[in-house]
């Protein structure tokens, strides 16, 4: 089945954590996932400067392997992230700031591509709305 | 993987869906009612059938008169009067939501058609898509 995920909670949340096994045994069942949203808090995800405890899941890491593994569309949308200080180098530029942290497994883009994930999909599934 | 999970192509063709979007929770306290209206636009900008539906502590979002400038946050209102203007006419709330916390349609900024609980549940199970926010 083609799967996708919107993911409106941080990092530091359980329905994160949810989402994260989701995808994942989803993804071993065989399962396709066409797009990982992230909205509202979920933006967080995107950050690169994260740092989870020694003795933590490391929930960014967890994505981006996975997202490395499966090839996943990993998408933030870009006016929550402008709003919370996720971004990536084009806007940073844009903005006029001498920092970027958008994470090189993640890709900044409208809420055009929420819609499209799902009229695509024959599920969307959400998480921490 | 069986065929019962392969793709429905029906399902999957880019054409209009019925996507409704739930508003569940309280305006201000978090960005989620901005956000939830902000993907309502987009929404109905990408030509998808829409429904929104105000539920539970999301009822609050439609008061009319908020003063959220003294709390420094953009008002909601404005965004929900706008609704009209993007052709978004299915506005739903949920009746024993507002029964609950003693909402009448004068106490809201917008028209909404509030619905029992039967209707309201007949009203999930018809949309394709879910958004909960």
């Amino acid at each position: 089945m083609i799967l996708s995920l919107a993911i409106h909670s941080p990092p530091s949340s359980q329905a994160s954590y949810s989402a994260y096994q989701f995808a994942k045994v989803a993804l071993i069942q065989g399962h396709s996932i066409y797009r990982v949203f992230f909205y509202h808090n979920g933006v967080y995800h995107g950050s690169d400067l994260t740092c989870s405890g020694q003795d933590e899941f490391d929930l960014i890491d967890a994505w981006k392997q996975l997202q490395n593994e499966y090839q996943l569309d990993l998408v933030a949308c870009i006016a929550a992230g402008l709003k919370r200080g996720i971004i990536d180098t084009t806007e940073a530029e844009r903005y006029e700031k001498d920092h970027h942290n958008l994470g090189n497994h993640f890709e900044l883009s409208g809420l055009g591509q929420l819609v499209d994930a799902t009229v695509t999909s024959e599920r969307l599934i959400s998480f921490g709305g | 993987m069986s065929n019962s999970l392969s793709s429905n192509e029906s399902n999957t063709k880019k054409s209009s869906k019925k996507i409704g979007i739930v508003m569940r929770h309280a305006p201000y306290g978090n960005n989620l009612a901005h956000e939830a209206l902000d993907a309502a636009l987009a929404t109905s900008i990408y030509g998808q059938e829409l429904t929104l539906i105000f539920m539970g502590d999301g009822v609050f979002q439609l008061l009319h008169q908020q003063e959220s400038k003294a709390i420094h946050q953009k008002n909601l209102e404005k965004q929900l009067t706008a609704l009209e203007f993007y052709d978004i006419e299915k506005v739903f709330a949920c009746k024993h939501s507002l029964d609950e916390r003693q909402l009448k349609q004068n106490n809201l900024s917008i028209n909404v058609a509030a619905i029992e609980t039967e209707e309201l549940q007949q009203l999930l199970h018809e949309q394709d898509v879910l958004l909960s926010f």
